[in-house]
Order: C-alpha cells, then sequence, then structure tokens
C-alpha cells in the first residue's frame, strides 16, 4: 500500500497544535479596536459637533453686532438637535480578562473629575474632559494617595461572596448605628435591581464613597466613582436598552455632583487694555468664583449674580479672556471673529478687539500644547477644542449668569454588558443644560415694558409684561436662568428653569431682581446611546 | 447590513475560527510565537478596514486573504533577515539551527520549496479543502490563474514524489478534474 502524500500532509497540517494564548490574544485584540473605535467615535461626533458650532457662532456674531440690545440680553447659543445629541464626556472599557487594567485607569478617572469644574466652566465644551480620557499622569499624583490606597486594599479584599452578605442599603441613619463597628460601614450596598442581579456597592470611609463596584450575577467591575454628596442621596439604577441594539444595559444615575456656577463676577473681569495679562488671572478667578459659589448655600447665590454687572467694556475684557485659553488652532479663523464680537458688543474700544485677535492666536498655541500633554493623540484633541470657541461665546454674550442653585449635579451611566468586556461611558449633564441655556435668549422691550423669550431665534411662548416700582429708573440689565435638574430613570432626565430678569437701578446701581413665572422645562432623553433634547416647552 | 452589525460578524467570524487561521499561519510561518503575532496583525487589519468589506458573504475570503497575506509577509521579512544573518554567519557561530527544529524536513520541504503562491494553492485546496473558486476569491485571483498554479504545483510535486508513489500522479490528475468539474458547475 502506497501512502497518500496529501492525506499524511494534511493530518499533519490538521495536528498543528493551538496554543492556550490564542483565544486570550484574540479576545484583547478584539477588545484593544473597540476601545480604540469608541474614542474615534466620539471624536468624530465632537468634531461635527464643533464645526456647526462654528458656523452657528458666525450666525450669533452677525446677530449680536446688528443689534445692541440683542447683545446685551442675549443669554445665548447654537444648538441645533445634532450638536445636542451625545457628548460623551468620557468612557472606557473595563475588560473583565484583564481586571488589573482596571486599577490602571482608576487614576485617569479622577483625574477627569477633579478637571471637571476647572475646565468645564462653559460646560458645552467639556472638551479636555473628554481628551482627559488619556490624561497624563501628573495631576493624578495629586489625588489623595490614601484614599486610593484604601479603595485598592478593599479591591483586592472582595469577593462576590462578601458583596452579598451586605444586603441591607445604606441609609445615613446606619452611620449611628454602626458607629461602634464602623468595619460594617465599609463596603455599603448603594443600590440595588434585584430582578436583574445588578448591584452596585460602595467603598466607605469617612462619610465618603471613593470607589464603587458593581455587581452583575458573579461578575464584577471596580469603578472609582468618588460618591456621596450634601444630601446623601443615593443612586438610581434601571435597566433600558438605551443604545438599540436589542441589548439591555444599566443606566446608573449618580448624584454626585457638586453644585456649579457659570456667574461671571464683576470683580473677575479686567478693563480691555488689560486683558493680556489678565486672562490668567481672569480664569483662575472665576474658577475660584465657581467653587465659592457652589459651596455656597442657594440664596447666596442670588447675590452673587446681583453682583454681576453687563459692563461692556469689562465684558469685552472677558471675551478675550475666555477666548484665548479655549481657542485653538483649527478655528483661528473663527477666533478673529470672536474678538471682534466682543469689540462690538462692547460698542467701543478697538483695542479690545486687537487683543482678542492677538491673544486667541497665542491661546490656539497654548492650548495645543496643552493638548499634546493632556492626550496622547493631538488629532483627538483639535477638533475637541472646536467647540469651546462656543464656550468663549457663551461667556461673554451672557453677562448675566446661568447659575445652578444648591441642587445635585449628576452623571449618568451606561454600563453595557458584553460577553468578553463591559463598556461603560458617562453622559455630562452640564452639556445639555448649558446647550439648552445657550437656545434661549431674551429681549426687553422697553416700551412695552415686555420680555419676549426667542427659542433657536424663534419667538417663544408670549411676552411676559414686567412691573415694579420704581420701574422707570432701572435699566434692564440680563435675564438669570437657573436650570434644575430632575431624573426621571429608565428614560433620562427633565431641566426645569427657574428665570428671573435682573435690572438695576440707575440712581442707587442696585440690582432688582424679578422673578418670572414662566414654567420652562426641557426633556431629555437616552436614545442610541447618547442623550437627545427631546421637547422644550 | 449596518457597519456595526458587520464590525460585529467580523468579530464572531474571527473569534469563531481562529483555530483554523492560527493553523494557516503557523503552516506558512512554522513558528508558534510568530503564527500569533501573524494572527493578531490580520485581526487588527481587518477590524482597522472592515469599512471596505462589500459584503458578509465576502468576509470568510477576506479575512483568510489577510491572514496568507500577513503570514507571506512575515516570510518575506524573515528571509531578509536570515540573508543578512549569514552574511554575518562567521559572527554567529553557527547558532542558526534550524533544520533541527523540523524533524520531517524531507516531506514538509517538498511543498515548502514551492514557490509560495502554489504553496497557498496547495495548502487552501487540499489542508483546507477550499474550492477553486473559493481560492481565487482568497488569493484575488481569477479561476484560471489558480488552476494552472495547481496543475503546475501537482506537476513539480509529481516529478519529485514520482519515485516514491506512482499513483500520486493519477490522484492530482483525479483532484484537478474533479476541481475542474467544480469550477464548471460554479460557472
Amino acid at each position: 500500500m502506497k501512502y497518500d502524500y496529501f492525506q499524511e500532509e494534511k493530518l499533519k497540517y490538521e495536528e498543528i497544535e493551538i496554543p492556550d494564548e490564542l483565544l486570550l490574544m484574540v479576545r484583547q485584540t478584539v477588545a484593544a479596536d473597540r476601545r480604540k473605535k469608541a474614542a474615534a467615535w466620539r471624536a468624530r461626533i465632537i468634531k461635527a459637533a464643533g464645526s456647526v458650532a462654528a458656523i452657528l457662532f458666525l450666525c450669533l456674531t452677525i446677530g449680536v453686532n446688528s443689534s445692541y440690545a440683542f447683545a446685551e440680553t442675549v443669554v445665548k447659543i447654537p444648538v441645533v438637535k445634532s450638536v445636542a445629541k451625545a457628548v460623551i464626556v468620557r468612557s472606557y472599557k473595563a475588560d473583565i480578562i484583564a481586571l488589573d487594567e482596571q486599577s490602571s485607569k482608576q487614576p485617569e478617572e479622577k483625574a477627569d473629575t477633579e478637571q471637571m469644574p476647572e475646565e468645564a466652566v462653559p460646560s458645552v465644551s467639556d472638551n479636555d474632559v473628554i481628551s482627559g480620557n488619556e490624561v497624563t499622569e501628573e495631576p493624578v499624583q495629586q489625588e489623595p494617595e490614601e484614599v486610593l490606597e484604601g479603595f485598592e486594599a478593599w479591591k483586592a479584599e472582595m469577593t462576590p461572596e462578601k458583596f452579598k452578605e451586605v444586603t441591607e442599603l445604606y441609609t445615613s441613619d446606619m452611620e449611628e448605628r454602626y458607629a461602634d463597628t464602623p468595619e460594617k460601614l465599609r463596603t455599603i450596598l448603594l443600590a440595588e435591581l434585584p430582578e436583574k442581579e445588578v448591584s452596585l456597592y460602595g467603598y466607605h470611609e469617612n462619610g465618603k464613597v471613593s470607589g464603587t463596584a458593581l455587581l452583575v450575577k458573579d461578575t464584577y467591575q471596580y469603578f472609582d466613582w468618588n460618591y456621596m454628596n450634601s444630601t446623601k442621596k443615593l443612586p438610581e439604577i434601571s435597566c433600558a436598552d438605551t443604545d438599540g441594539d436589542g441589548e439591555e444595559e444599566i443606566v446608573i444615575f449618580l448624584y454626585n455632583g457638586e453644585p456649579q456656577m457659570k456667574a461671571v463676577s464683576k470683580e473677575d473681569m479686567k478693563a480691555p487694555g488689560t486683558s493680556d495679562s489678565a486672562e490668567n488671572a481672569g480664569n483662575t478667578t472665576s474658577d475660584k468664583d465657581k467653587e465659592t459659589a457652589g459651596s455656597a448655600a442657594s440664596d447666596k447665590n442670588m447675590e452673587t449674580a446681583g453682583n454681576t454687572t453687563s459692563d461692556k467694556s469689562k465684558e469685552a475684557a472677558e471675551d478675550t479672556t475666555v477666548d484665548k485659553s479655549k481657542e485653538t488652532a483649527e478655528s483661528t479663523g473663527t477666533d478673529k471673529t470672536v474678538g471682534t464680537a466682543g469689540s462690538q458688543s462692547a460698542d467701543k474700544n478697538a483695542a479690545a478687539a486687537n487683543t482678542g485677535k492677538t491673544s486667541a492666536q497665542e491661546g490656539s498655541d497654548e492650548s495645543s500644547t496643552q493638548n499634546t500633554t493632556s492626550g496622547d493623540s493631538t488629532k483627538e484633541a483639535t477638533p475637541e477644542d472646536g467647540k469651546p470657541s462656543l464656550s468663549g461665546n457663551d461667556i461673554k454674550e451672557s453677562s448675566e449668569p446661568e447659575e445652578t442653585p444648591g441642587q445635585q449635579a449628576g452623571e449618568i451611566w451606561i454600563i453595557s454588558l458584553k460577553e468578553e468586556s463591559w463598556s461603560a461611558s458617562v453622559l455630562s449633564i452640564d452639556d445639555y443644560e448649558s446647550q439648552i441655556l445657550h437656545q434661549l435668549k431674551a429681549e426687553y422691550d422697553e416700551t412695552s415694558k415686555t420680555i419676549q423669550l426667542y427659542l433657536m431665534e424663534e419667538p417663544f411662548g408670549e411676552p411676559i409684561e414686567i412691573s415694579f416700582e420704581k420701574q422707570e429708573n432701572a435699566a434692564y440689565e440680563a435675564i438669570n436662568l437657573a436650570p434644575e435638574r430632575k431624573f426621571t430613570t429608565e428614560s433620562g432626565f427633565f431641566l426645569n428653569f427657574d428665570m428671573e430678569a435682573v435690572f438695576s437701578e440707575t440712581d442707587t446701581d442696585e440690582k432688582v431682581q424679578i422673578p418670572l413665572n414662566l414654567n420652562l422645562k426641557a426633556e431629555i432623553y437616552l436614545e442610541d446611546g447618547s442623550l437627545t433634547i427631546k421637547n422644550i416647552e | 447590513m449596518s457597519k456595526k452589525a458587520l464590525y460585529d460578524s467580523l468579530v464572531k467570524h474571527v473569534v469563531e475560527n481562529q483555530n483554523q487561521f492560527y493553523r494557516a499561519a503557523y503552516y506558512y510561518v512554522k513558528n508558534r510565537e510568530a503564527a500569533l503575532d501573524v494572527v493578531q496583525n490580520a485581526i487588527c487589519k481587518a477590524l482597522e478596514n472592515y469599512e471596505k468589506l462589500q459584503s458578509e458573504e465576502a468576509m470568510a475570503s477576506w479575512f483568510y486573504r489577510i491572514v496568507i497575506n500577513e503570514s507571506l509577509m512575515y516570510l518575506r521579512k524573515e528571509k531578509k533577515y536570515i540573508a543578512w544573518d549569514e552574511s554575518d554567519n562567521d559572527l554567529l557561530e553557527g547558532s542558526y539551527e534550524e533544520p533541527a527544529y523540523e524533524p520531517k524536513i524531507e516531506v514538509v520541504s517538498k511543498i515548502s520549496e514551492l514557490p509560495t503562491d502554489m504553496q497557498v494553492v496547495i495548502q487552501l485546496h487540499f489542508f483546507e479543502e477550499k474550492t477553486l473558486k473559493e481560492i481565487a476569491e482568497i488569493t484575488d485571483t481569477n479561476l484560471n490563474t489558480v488552476k494552472s498554479r495547481l496543475y503546475a504545483a501537482c506537476k513539480k510535486l509529481g516529478k519529485e514524489l514520482e519515485k516514491e508513489d506512482e499513483e500520486l500522479l493519477t490522484r492530482y490528475g483525479k483532484s484537478l478534474k474533479k476541481a475542474e468539474r467544480e469550477s464548471r458547475n460554479e460557472v
């Protein structure tokens, strides 16, 4: 019997041993690619949003220039529905296979949260927060080490079994009950969805949660969510198919924010001529202002609001300030417009415009260097920065502050469970809030003493009549909008806006706030993995 | 088919057939680590360029092509490297002991001495049992080229093996006839 050459060769071929690493390698490669795709997708969206923003910005510039009153009263900006869609602020994939990776990601995440209040002043952008995904190590080091250690130790120690021992939902009275045995409060149950076997645990220390673990059946994943603000409101978990892929994702509402204040106060503004040197000071002080406002009670916020002024030359200074730090090389063309717009809304002082131009240029350099350090791909960072032209505008035009009273700000986390990896993305509510704010404008008609609201350039609702004592002697200053968030799990959240008109008395320069009885409500829904603004009523 | 669905089905295809791809890669590069590298590179490239994929039907051939191209590319690089090594052979003091890893070299070499395009046809046709049409798709050539390559490869091998197996030539003949029948039916 003569042997069959090919049969033998084929057998040999089939006997080629498959190494164990193959499966792992394939999975990791696929997971890595998915991560990459997610990042690219974010960058694309942001770029698209950036360019739309630039166009809208130009339109606004014209509007601002054509009407003095308009320029003064706008609470502004763009937003077409598509822009309003989904700005995912940060997102990362957590590989279950490589749990260790998670720990290396944590500091980055923390850095994000840290950056948020600093960078996201006009929070449409959140640009740096996004690139913060690939944030450098430096800010990480500033993180209180011991907290991280505590959480790390906890992570090393916990198992699904140990998690399951904790069955009582956390309440603040547990602090008293377990005063003698604080170790019982080390792991607390924050939220659960028993029918889906989903529960969220927190690493609890000194009344704060500095890390969480999401347990789904017998698998779990750690997240570095800092939790627990003064309200002690617990997170909410629900399940919904947010991206329409037929599989349910876990949606977690975190009431973890600190109140933010977008007001720009008088003290922060410098005369136009000094704007160049004042830029940094301007930025930092407004940040500080925000912080102090954040910690202050909401009634105090009002006071700060009252202090705010629409002094035009100072406003212009503010423009250049914001422009400079925010503009990018990509939108340099727009930058110049910003400068011009600023100066014209000031209606005088060409010097301011010039400063605006040059400083915008410098700013572009500055921000691009910043980007190189903060993200490993400058490409990604550039389109992200495209948006801020919007934000710069935002602050400038709304010389009246947009403020958030002492409510819990929040994040919505969407966690999709896939076989080989979980992906978590967070949607920042700030974005949507300011986008809506930007769509609103108000104009005060002195003859009829009414305020007309505009939404996307269209008159919105009936003109509101205003009357108060000494109205004859008062000059209209601004409309303040204070959004209040109300979460409705599964579908999304509502934003309710409290409004007030601000007048200043010409003699005494005293501010008068007139609450406007207009119920403005925006509904924002989760759809296709992103938030979409549905209705504004 | 949406892009996302295409991507997902590509991932599924890769994960499900990973052993097949690894074998193919190993067959060419004859080294475990290298074969893993080749498969990994192939997956990366495929996932990066999945948008170029026209349809789901084309996916299997398309991905197989990437695996084979990656393998051959690896071999080309390797060849360069070895050539460089050989020029420095005096310095290496005979550290190159490749033959020792291939105890059955006398059989393997008969196929591996063929030009690579013929090797590919042999591997796909005899080991993976692909039809000639499929081979044409995978190698991105037309059917006649595949046929002539297979025929030439068999002839070459036949000459080599003639002394060992007289039946072999007739087997090649059968195989070729079968292949031709197949292709006629398909056309």
